[in-house]
């Protein structure tokens, strides 16, 4: 009997690593959890927060939901700017199929479209967005 | 109230918000003889590293401070050696004595948020 290889980690997909890009790594510093050091990283440019917040799989495919945080910071110069961010994430996932190292992303919808949420700092501005993607091993 | 060793902070007043909440440019003052007071710190662990700590800025009765002013104080720098800005939290309280008419000073509770 052999064994089978598992489901490419989205998370990883989404962000990369030290090594490798992630698909989202064009867009702005993909992380996980957002850093100490995130108003200085927000100076020169977004930061994304990726994480997987539930979603199964059938025998071929992984259908993750994926909550993507876009952070800004708050600029009357550029009112909308962590909403753009949100555009950007979207658009990103048009373009689909995608190849990573770590497995295809094959599809995405939107199960929830960009909505501001609170940050704790008011210098800070925050939108998220929720995916269901669809993955192959 | 004096303070011998006080510290001239810079006091940051918007001119108002947009109509999506941005702080629009504003004025800049600075305030004398003020202190500063550790107030608590709180850490969140689980999806990120944010410090969120409390100071009590004290100082002179008739201190130019208010609601939604930023706050920087000297020599309080980030790792970077950026000057760390505090969001003054609510109303600042004036204390008087209502026996003598004595003007204590004024108290401000400062938020600094890191991450």
């Amino acid at each position: 009997m052999t064994r089978r290889q598992g489901f490419g980690d989205v998370e990883l997909m989404l962000v990369g690593d030290g090594t490798n890009a992630g698909h989202l790594s064009p867009i702005g510093w993909c992380v996980t959890s957002t850093p100490p050091d995130l108003k200085a990283r927000l100076s020169t440019g977004y930061v994304l927060r990726v994480q997987r917040t539930g979603g199964g799989d059938r025998k071929t495919d992984d259908q993750p939901r994926v909550n993507v945080q876009v952070f800004a910071r708050r600029d009357h110069t550029k009112p909308r700017d962590a909403h753009v961010g949100a555009e950007l994430v979207r658009e990103s996932f048009l373009n689909l199929p995608a190849v990573t190292p770590w497995g295809r992303l094959d599809s995405s919808e939107t199960e929830s479209g960009p909505v501001t949420i609170p940050w704790a700092d008011p210098e800070v501005t925050v939108v998220q967005v929720i995916f269901r993607l669809t993955t192959r091993r | 109230m004096k303070f011998e060793h006080g510290v001239t902070i810079t006091v940051e007043r918007p001119g108002g918000v947009d109509r999506f909440n941005n702080p629009l440019p504003g004025a800049t003052h600075t305030v004398e003889g003020c202190g500063v007071a550790p107030a608590g710190s709180t850490e969140r662990q689980t999806d990120s590293a944010t410090v969120e700590w409390d100071y009590d800025l004290l100082g002179p009765y008739s201190a130019d401070v208010a609601a939604q002013d930023v706050v920087t104080i000297p020599g309080d720098v980030d790792a970077d050696g950026n000057l760390i800005r505090y969001q003054v939290d609510g109303k600042p309280k004036r204390l008087r004595n209502p026996f003598t008419g004595w003007e204590a000073g004024m108290v401000a509770r400062l938020v600094g948020v890191e991450g």
